[in-house]
């Protein structure tokens, strides 16, 4: 089976390891991964800082390049949610309402992607460590990803996995909310990321790139690193980028 | 108007107000799961109640005069309000008619958006608010925070300081003592109150009940024992039937505070008790223009239940007054630009990470989330041009950086080498971004992805096969 | 820098009118999806077994801080009001005017039974229910799914029994009891569009300061129902 990837702009260009770890992942259970590089960015900025105007170009673009038949999978929930729902307040038409409704029914999250397709069974990895999951909010609440990333995480041999009791409050990071009020935004990461600790985890996994740099920046911020790292759940998987012991 | 970002920060070193948010949210957050639990299904109630509500603003031009019909025919007699000024005057005119110096005021956001208290005063009427929070809030001189909690923002102690100083009540800290005290304070001027003003929560059209919903009795207290009773209702909160009533009460209650039914809801007939007069004040005061504004409209089905506040990580943070005006939280972003001053209506809307739990938590389904992403596109206007400008600048500039693949790439060489060569310019320009010291900048790493699996593709692969995959990648 | 709001233009001098007006211009037909109602549906549902529907009821008035009597009929009722009041050292009380209690001669059976009562019949002003300790009503319904005492009355002091004084009891039959709001709502007696209607589902309260639950606000402290079974 073919699936075109899309990795978005931060992963590619932050976290180049999860955006491995991806790739690797649906290789791994029989996936043949093609991925166009001309891809950049879905328009979410722009979008949600309330200049749907600025958005458009990039989303005709996005459209463009997906004008094909092929699954899209997106290791990241916003993106999904963006593509799926959110390129409705552009209010597309002709030729580019089409591609849109052709690419909505294909866009996946990479872990809802492997769970409705059947192929989350053939994953077979190990990881002896115990992960806290800390849902995104767009993955949670417009993906309603939850229950696919739980079947695919239970995949994953040898690992303890535990609900951190804010695992589904907003981790603070909001895009434009990280830069506008950004003590909050720290405020409300840090107060998540002290409930995760208090359940001693050496990785926390998200399923957005924005999310994991936000914690993974306090993380580094409060000197943390070598207790906890934080992570794209696919590279629990792969184990790339995966700092151990 | 101070900045948002330093409102922000006050609100955060408040440590009285992160212990009082903290606690009060936690525990009505813990309550609403139990009352939900008690329906078949969360989500068919919400669908239930969204029906209800999206066709009673679908129908405000027929429901509205049908509302009107019932109550005139039966002695009820209503008034209409453009604006605030309009409403305000309108309620005025009858106290003055009527010699009111003494007016007592039941919990209502409607009037509180008016400025109906300041407006009674002025024209030489006491006002007494009788919700214990409220009176709290009105002692204290501020601004209730929350829609259904006015003085949530305060410790026990803080309220017992309050009514010690400004109304003489024992000092205390204890919530028991305290409430019992106000409530016994304002046992006698319920009764020497000439005047009685109430929001609604709903208004029947069919029928032409009033629906009022509380706990206190204060509310009760007020429309049994005054000769005359002013409601006062923002003109969506009409219902096309009793049933429909009933609906939106299975689950206001619920969503609000955690309770199965709250103690009481008096549905009042068209007819006004012997010995009374009744005026329904009906209010536009922006609502007709969100009525207007196409997938904004939604706002208009909000029942006030709070819930979306208590939901809200950001509320949790910064309380109701970080808002500026009379709705706060998620809600509050959306109504800021139809029914807010202009003051709110620039910033409000960066209130919000955009995460969708006011979304969840809503019983008559308004996509928050969605509209707060709208709000902002209404918001500009109202902010300072030369933040506008630079936020454009830099999305244009952005999205010039994203419309290629060379430039893309020079952009994300151009970041590095930023790094690299201007380290010090780079570190300030992070931190006015708040990405720096107790957050970490994320730093562009030395290959893309995308150069990585083109690579890749180039050897081997870990099975020992030459991959064709990543053809387009070339 | 902000922009000044512009004010709105006014199309018209009569407010009616212009809030109308904008309201039909700006109609758009509605999205057929979410036309039609559906009702609410409960984690339990009693049905209209009355067993089902006490039990239900008894929980939730349990919760809720309702005390509640339950009655084999009604020879028992005036007894065992007239102890509860002796036993609260209740002074003067206020009934409600209506034809059960008349029927039962509550207001003498009171006055007789327990000493030095004072006994408030028909006609008695808000100021004297006001002072009363307990204030003594009927009601139409009794919902199970809410615990919540469904009160009727035209006038005000009819509605005053119900909260002026620091308690409040309440006589119903046991087979006044209904499932929920909406289903009694929609089934609604014939005095119902004349006389106001109070739902009562617990003492009055209030959790305004640190959301610490305080019981007994504005209205009374007490709410106990007497449930006779016929």
């Amino acid at each position: 089976m073919k699936v075109a990837l899309f990795v978005p702009c931060l992963m590619d260009r932050f976290l180049p390891d999860a955006g491995m770890a991806v790739a690797r992942l649906l290789e791994s259970v029989g996936a043949q991964v093609v991925c166009d590089s001309r891809q950049t960015c879905c328009g979410q900025p722009a979008v949600n800082a309330g200049h749907p105007d600025l958005a458009r170009k990039m989303a005709l673009r996005m459209l463009k390049l997906a004008d094909h038949e092929l699954p899209v999978v997106v290791p990241s929930g916003s993106c999904v949610a963006m593509m799926r729902d959110a390129y409705g307040l552009l209010d597309l038409s002709g030729e580019d309402a089409e591609r849109w409704s052709s690419l909505r029914g294909r866009v996946f999250e990479l872990a809802e992607f492997l769970v409705h397709r059947g192929l989350a069974d053939r994953v077979t990895a190990r990881l002896d460590a115990r992960v806290v999951v800390h849902h995104s909010c767009h993955h949670l609440r417009h993906v309603h990803g939850a229950g696919p990333l739980a079947a695919l995480l239970g995949r994953l041999v040898g690992a303890e996995i535990v609900e951190s009791p804010q695992a589904l409050q907003c981790c603070g990071f909001g895009g434009v909310f990280s830069v506008k009020l950004p003590e909050l935004s720290v405020a409300l990461g840090r107060a998540r990321l002290q409930a995760m600790l208090r359940l001693e985890p050496r990785y926390i996994a998200l399923a957005d790139a924005g999310c994991a740099l936000h914690l993974g920046g306090i993380v580094e911020g409060d000197g943390l690193s070598s207790r906890v790292q934080v992570v794209h759940y696919a590279q629990l998987f792969t184990g790339d980028g995966l700092e151990v012991g | 108007m101070t900045d948002l970002r330093d409102t922000v920060r006050e609100k955060l070193a408040d440590r009285a107000l992160q212990e009082a948010l903290a606690r009060s949210l936690g525990i009505v957050r813990d309550k609403r799961e139990g009352a939900l639990a008690e329906l078949a299904s969360f989500g068919d109630a919400v669908d239930a109640a969204s029906r209800v509500r999206y066709q009673a603003v679908q129908r405000l031009r027929e429901l509205l005069p049908q509302l009107e019909s019932r109550l005139v025919g039966e002695g009820t007699h209503v008034l209409w309000a453009r604006d605030a000024a309009e409403a305000c005057r309108k309620v005025v005119d009858i106290a003055r008619q009527r010699s009111v110096l003494r007016c007592v005021m039941s919990k209502s956001m409607v009037a509180e958006e008016i400025g109906l208290d300041a407006a009674l005063k002025a024209a030489g009427t006491a006002v007494i608010q009788s919700d214990l929070g409220e009176r709290v809030v009105q002692l204290a001189h501020q601004r209730p925070s929350h829609i259904t909690a006015p003085c949530l923002h305060l410790s026990a102690a803080e309220v017992g300081r309050i009514l010690h100083e400004r109304s003489g009540i024992e000092l205390s800290t204890d919530p028991e003592k305290l409430s019992r005290s106000v409530a016994k304070a304002l046992r006698p001027v319920f009764f020497d109150a000439q005047m009685a003003v109430s929001g609604i929560n709903m208004a029947v059209a069919e029928t032409g009940h009033l629906v009022l919903v509380e706990n206190e009795g204060n509310c009760r207290m007020g429309y049994t024992l005054a000769p005359v009773h002013v409601a006062v209702m923002g003109l969506e909160k009409v219902v096309a039937s009793l049933q429909d009533a009933g609906t939106l009460l299975s689950v206001l209650a619920r969503s609000a505070m955690g309770q199965r039914a709250t103690c009481y809801v008096s549905l009042l007939p068209p007819r006004p008790f012997p010995g009374q007069e009744r005026y329904l004040v009906i209010v536009d005061n922006g609502r007709t223009d969100a009525f207007g504004a196409g997938p904004m409209r939604d706002c208009l089905r909000c029942i006030r239940c709070g819930a979306c506040l208590n939901a809200c990580p950001v509320y949790e943070r910064v309380g109701g007054h970080a808002y500026g005006w009379t709705y706060p939280g998620p809600i509050g972003i959306v109504l800021a630009p139809f029914l807010g001053p202009s003051e709110v209506r620039g910033e409000i809307s960066n209130l919000c990470s955009l995460c969708g739990a006011c979304t969840e938590a809503c019983p008559v389904g308004i996509p928050l989330d969605r509209l707060i992403v709208l709000a902002r596109g209404l918001s500009h206007p109202y902010r300072p041009a030369d933040a506008v400008r630079k936020e454009r600048r830099f999305l244009k500039w952005f999205g010039a950086a994203m419309g290629g693949r060379l430039r893309y790439r020079l952009s994300h060489l151009g970041h590095r080498l930023a790094g690299a060569w201007f380290p010090e310019r780079t570190r300030q320009l992070e931190a006015s971004l708040g990405w720096s010291g107790t957050r970490a900048a994320p730093r562009p790493a030395a290959e893309l992805f995308r150069k990585r699996f083109r690579k890749r593709r180039e050897l081997p692969s870990e099975l020992g096969e030459r991959d064709q995959g990543g053809r387009r990648d070339a | 820098m902000t922009r000044e709001q512009k004010p709105r233009q006014r199309r018209s001098d009569d407010p009616r009118e212009e809030i109308l007006e904008r309201l039909a211009t700006a109609y758009k037909a509605a999205d057929e999806a979410t036309v039609g109602r559906t009702r609410i549906a409960y984690a339990t549902e009693p049905g209209s077994d009355p067993e089902a529907l006490l039990a239900l009821a008894r929980e939730r008035f349990e919760n809720q801080e309702v005390g509640y009597h339950i009655l084999p009929g009604w020879d028992s009722l005036l007894d065992t009001l007239a102890n509860h009041l002796y036993s609260r050292q209740a002074r003067r009380v206020a009934v409600q005017s209506c034809e059960l209690f008349d029927r039962l001669g509550l207001v003498q059976a009171l006055a007789g039974r327990v000493p030095d009562l004072c006994v408030l019949g028909p006609g008695a002003g808000l100021d004297e229910i006001a002072a009363a300790d307990v204030g003594i009503t009927t009601c139409e319904a009794v919902i199970a799914q809410t615990g919540t005492l469904v009160l009727n009355g035209i006038e005000r002091s009819t509605l005053g029994l119900s909260l002026l004084g620091g308690v409040h009891f309440c006589v119903a039959a046991v087979r006044q009891l209904v499932p929920d709001l909406e289903g009694w709502l929609s089934g609604r007696p014939a005095w119902f569009p004349d006389e106001a209607c109070i739902l009562v589902s617990g003492p009055s309260r209030t959790a305004d300061i640190e959301k610490t639950v305080v019981i007994g606000v504005h209205g009374p402290w007490k709410v106990s129902l007497f449930l006779v079974k016929e």
